[in-house]
This record gives C-alpha cells, structure tokens and sequence, in this order.
C-alpha cells in the first residue's frame, strides 16, 4: 500500500500528514520550524516521528511552506480599480501575501518603498493589449534605475512586455513574460501570471529560502500554502458546486470563493469581472496580530454585545491586545466567539460585491460590481479559532446580509486538512476528496 | 486603427443607440471599448487610460447629458489624458431647445464635437478620422 506524506511547512510549525492510498490519515506529526538554521531540522524530526507512527517510509513527498514570510509580492498596475486589481487578484490567487499595490508611476517614494520591503516577486502591470504603455516602461526604468535585482513577472500589455523585459534584464533582474492580467478592459485572464508566479517561486524563492534540499525530494513542485489550500477548494468545487471557504488566523482573514461569477437577471455588471476562484486576503482582520484593527472595524460596543459581564470582556480584550501570544480565558469564550464572527462577517462583506439600485422614471435598475455569492450553498470555516471554538456555528452564520449566501450550509475543516489535501488534489485527486470528506463536518 | 471608448453617461439607460454606434465604429475600423449605459464620468477617463483611447464618444439621451457632463474635460485635465478628443451626442437636452445654445454650452464644457439628435453613425465617423488623422 502506497503512502503520501503531505508537509506543511509552516512560520513557526511544520506538519506533516501521512495518508495511504485508500485516504485515511494513518499518522500526523509536527515540529518547530527551523528556518534560522536548516528547515530540514524540523522537517526531519516530524519525519521520523511520522515513519515511526506510520510503521514505514513513505512512497512520495507533497509540500507546502510558508515558511521565512511565505511569497512576498507587490503588484503594479496602472489604473487601481482595472490593472492594479486585477495584478492584486493574481498575486493573491497565486498564493502570495500582497506586500502593496501601486498604480499609474512610481514614484521616488514608491520606489524607495519597494527597496525596502524587498519583495521576493514583483508583478509589473499596466495597459491593455493595444492600449497603453508607456506607464509600463516608465516603471520598469524607474526599477531598473534605482531597486536591487528582484525577480518581476511582466503581465500589462503585450505591445509593451518585450521592451520592458529588456530594460530590466540589462539591470541584471530575472523577468519571465506572461500573459496580460488585463488583456481587454475589464476582462480579467490571471492564469498565465499565476503560472509565471510559480515558476519564478520555484527557480528563485526556495533556494532563497533554504526550502532547495526539501524542494529535491518531493514528488511535485513546492508551493505556497494558500496556493494548496486553494486546490482543495477547486478540487471541492469540481464536486459540490459553488462554495466560500473563510480561514480566520491570527494576523489576516483569507476567504476563498468558487462561482459567484453570473450576473443575475435583471442586474448589469459594471467593472472587472471577478476570477471564478478568487481569494482575498485583509490585512487588518486577525484575531490576535490585527486585533486593533478587527475591534476598530467592527465597534466596541459589537463586540461586547451580549457579554455577561461587559466589564469582564473589556479587560480580557485589553490583556489580549497588550499580549497577542494570550489564550483566552476560560469562561470567556463567548468573547473569542464575538471577535471571530466580526472577522468572517467583515471579510465576507468585503469579498462580495455590492449591490447599487438606480432608480429611473420608468423602474430601477440593479448595477453590480464583483461577486454576488446569494446563490452559494456551502461555507467551510478554517483555521484554529473555528475548529476549538465550543460553537463554531455562531462564528460563520450570517444574516442573509448583502451579496453573501443566502441561508447556505455551514461545514466545518474540522481536521486541518485544507492544505494537506490540496497538495495531493493534483496528482491524487481521489485521495484528497476522500480527505476532505473525512475532514469536513457539517454544523 | 485608434481605439475609442463608448459609453452612455450617467443614469441613462438607453441602450440601443450605443449598440448602433458600437457596430458602425467597429465596422469602420475603430476598436471600440463599450462601457455600455450607466457610465461613470470615472470609468470613461481610467477606460480611455487604460486603453490608450484617442477619443471618448459620450451619449446622452435622456434629458440629462448638461449635469452628467460637466467637469469631464477637467477629468481627463486631471488624469493626464487633458489632450484626448471628447465627442458627445443623443438628445443632450430636455425637450427641444434651439440647437446653436446647446452645442456651444457643450463646447465650453470641453468637447471637440456635438452632435445634435438624429445623428446618422457616419457623419461622427467621417469627422472622426479627420480628427484623428487617420482614414
Ligand atoms: C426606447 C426608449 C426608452 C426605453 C429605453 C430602452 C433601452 N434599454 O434602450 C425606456 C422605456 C427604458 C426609456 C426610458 C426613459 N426615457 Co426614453 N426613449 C426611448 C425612445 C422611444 C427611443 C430611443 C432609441 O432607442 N432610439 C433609437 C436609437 C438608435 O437612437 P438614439 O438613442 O437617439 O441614438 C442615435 C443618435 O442619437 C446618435 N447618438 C447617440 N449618442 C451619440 C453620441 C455621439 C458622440 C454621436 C456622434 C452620436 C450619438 O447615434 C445613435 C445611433 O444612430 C426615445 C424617443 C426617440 N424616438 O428617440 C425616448 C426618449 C429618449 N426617452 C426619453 C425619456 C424622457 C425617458 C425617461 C426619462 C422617462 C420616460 N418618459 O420614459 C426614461 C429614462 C430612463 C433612464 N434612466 O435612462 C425622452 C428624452 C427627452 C429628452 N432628452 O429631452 C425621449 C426622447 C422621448 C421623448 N420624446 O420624450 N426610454
């Protein structure tokens, strides 16, 4: 019997999971990560431990990291709301955290910025096909002129891409060409970008890394987690249909959608069209490192409704705020409950589109701009927060509010399995449905 | 050929004249972005940069082409595209108004062209490639 073992190199954990060939998990194990030293530390440690509980060495390797800050990016676009969102949606859907996003020239601020985040890809966009170019080329001179070589994907428009590779490469910085992520208005092809991410990911950030000697002994190519957690999501979609995924941590909130793409009858699109599989990511919405930010968004007084003693939860809040490594205290789950449903609530809100009604004499008319995710049946939760929470239910119910789903079922990752199960979603995609399966538990 | 971006501003929800418009540009060689009705003065100026637009054609129908209008030049002044052409018809105005007032209301605002009710596709296409030199 073949067995897969699935690792998950995390910031402070790698996990690994050992399936065999019929899906079942026969051992799980993790280790502190070590990238000040040598990531294969840890990996090793859990390695052997997961041999000794599996009682044999593994027949493939599948992994995932982000580990030493995960795929760092900034986009560039030239229009916010068209090519700069549109770069921001596949650096996102490429599985990277976006470090910023520009639009139109940089600037000696914006170049000095981008020197000091470092990041590990740039995604340098701008123009339609046939459209314009010079913010293009501009930009890519001013990179080339004042930043440290760095690895660039070049997706604006195709009658600029070649130029721009030029200018950079005789600055000594590695360029892949792709596609545009932007080729006509409003019409969004993030695809061939999120390959080039990946390629660039794979012959430019592992060795960066110190992930080269992990990424040798894998049966397929090292990816971002988010870029798994990804697959496990499309692989689900292929099979239940349209679905939205929310993964709460500590610094950001990811949300995941499959569908929400058709413009209902009756209602006329206005802007870019979104990405059949979109993720997005807030910053600000987390519950220990972005706290501040989640309470401010979400009100104080929200956020003490319905406690008990609102005197108790002010203060446990204060002692979470000033320490985030803290557990909350026993007895006061309902707070941590309240805090995780105001971060799902805030960045469904946000990965939705909106609705505007404009009336006119002879009747309204419904404009909409992104995803209208009303008709989605199925809301996983993800991440530790749902998972130990005594009423994960409580955190991911929504009001029908908005363009979110409408009255869907709530399902609950309640394995950790997402990643895991995305890595093998390519080469095995019938074990990691059974996965899945086995891991998602309806509320 | 040059690229012209289309639309129909603000509120206005009549379609079928953009349709027409967007055909006969097309067929006279023009690649043609159709924003379609309910137009933004903003989609039209980041449409026309993003594009690399020589012109904005704008129509309105409804009665209220003179509010939707206003300031679109100093839009454009604004983003850096001051110099593209900007062309504007359909039934401008409430009712019928003497045309003269109108379009020179019209060409004060910042439009290189006004175009009264009725307009025939090829009379704007015409002119169009002679202000765009191109034939
Ligand atoms: C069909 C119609 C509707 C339909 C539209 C359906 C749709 N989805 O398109 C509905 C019922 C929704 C409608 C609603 C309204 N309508 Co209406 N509608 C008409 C009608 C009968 C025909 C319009 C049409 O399609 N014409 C055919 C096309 C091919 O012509 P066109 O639109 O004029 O466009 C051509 C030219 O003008 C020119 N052109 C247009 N734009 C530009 C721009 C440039 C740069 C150039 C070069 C040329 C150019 O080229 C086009 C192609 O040849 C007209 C009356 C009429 N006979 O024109 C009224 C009319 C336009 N409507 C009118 C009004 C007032 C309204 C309403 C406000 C209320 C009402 N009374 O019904 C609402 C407004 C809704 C809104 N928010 O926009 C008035 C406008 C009056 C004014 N401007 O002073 C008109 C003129 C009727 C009237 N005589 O009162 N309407």
């Amino acid at each position: 019997m073949a067995l897969y073992l699935l690792a998950d190199v995390g910031s402070t954990w790698t996990k690994l999971t050992a399936v065999d060939d019929t899906g079942s998990v026969v051992a799980r194990a993790s280790a502190p990560t070590t990238v000040s030293t040598d990531i294969m530390q840890g990996f090793n440690a859990a390695l052997s431990e997961v041999r000794t509980q599996a009682g044999k060495k593994e027949d493939k390797i599948y992994a995932c990291s982000s580990a030493a800050g995960g795929l760092a990016m900034i986009a560039c676009g030239l229009v916010p709301e068209l090519t700069g969102q549109a770069a921001k949606l596949a650096v996102l859907g490429a599985g990277a955290k976006v470090l910023r996003v520009y639009g139109y020239n940089l600037n000696r601020d914006d170049i000095k910025e981008i020197e000091s985040l470092r990041p590990d890809i740039l995604l340098l966009a701008g123009g339609t096909d046939g459209g314009n170019t010079r913010f293009l080329l501009e930009n890519a001179q001013a990179l080339a002129a004042k930043v440290k070589p760095l690895p660039v994907v070049l997706a604006g428009s195709r009658n600029a891409v070649h130029e721009a590779a030029e200018i950079l490469e005789a600055a000594g910085f590695s360029v892949e060409i792709t596609g545009n992520v932007m080729p006509e208005l409003n019409k969004l092809d993030i695809e061939p970008a999120r390959g080039s991410i990946r390629n660039l990911f794979l012959r430019h950030i592992v060795r960066a890394k110190g992930m080269e000697t992990l990424s040798r002994s894998l049966a397929a190519p090292l990816i971002p987690t988010p870029a798994a957690v990804l697959a496990a999501g499309k692989l689900l979609a292929q099979e239940i249909g349209q679905l939205l995924m929310v993964d709460v941590g500590g610094a950001t909130t990811d949300v995941y959608s499959y569908g929400g793409v058709e413009v209902p009858t009756g209602m006329m699109r206005k802007g870019l069209e979104p990405p059949w599989d979109m993720r997005t990511v807030e910053a600000d919405i987390g519950m220990r490192y972005s706290l501040s930010s989640l309470v401010e968004q979400a009100g104080l007084e929200n956020i003490l409704a319905q406690a008990p003693q609102e005197e108790q939860w002010r203060q446990e809040l204060e002692k979470i705020l000033a320490s985030p490594g803290r557990l909350v205290s026993p007895g006061l789950e309902g707070l941590e409950m309240n805090l995780a449903r105001a971060a799902v609530r805030i960045s469904l809100l946000r990965h939705a589109g909106t609705v505007e009604r404009i009336y006119s004499p002879t009747g309204a008319v419904d404009v909409l701009t992104g995803k209208d995710l009303r008709a989605i049946k199925t809301v996983i939760g993800i991440g530790g927060v749902m998972v130990n929470s005594p009423e994960p239910r409580g955190i991911l119910a929504m009001g029908n509010e908005g363009l979110l789903p409408e009255n869907p079922r709530l399902m609950l990752d309640s394995k950790y399995i997402m990643a895991a199960a995305g890595l093998l979603a390519g080469d095995q995609p019938r074990l990691a449905s059974r996965m899945l399966a086995d891991s998602l538990a309806t509320l | 050929m040059a690229t012209i971006v289309l639309g129909v501003i603000g509120s206005d929800v009549h379609a079928i004249g953009n349709r027409i418009l967007e055909y006969a540009f097309t067929e006279a060689g023009f690649k043609v972005i159709n924003l379609g009705v309910l137009t933004t003065q903003k989609e039209f100026v980041q449409a026309a940069i993003e594009t690399d637009a020589g012109a904005i054609l704008v129509s309105s129908l409804y009665g209220h082409g003179e509010i939707d209008c206003r300031g679109l030049r100093e839009m454009c002044i604004e983003a850096g595209i001051g110099d593209i052409l900007l062309y504007v018809g359909g039934n401008l105005v409430v009712g019928k108004q003497k045309w003269e007032p109108v379009r020179d209301k019209f060409l004060a605002m910042g439009f290189d062209r006004v175009f009264p009710p009725g307009t025939m596709p090829d009379e704007a296409i015409a002119l169009l490639k002679q202000d765009l030199g191109v034939s």
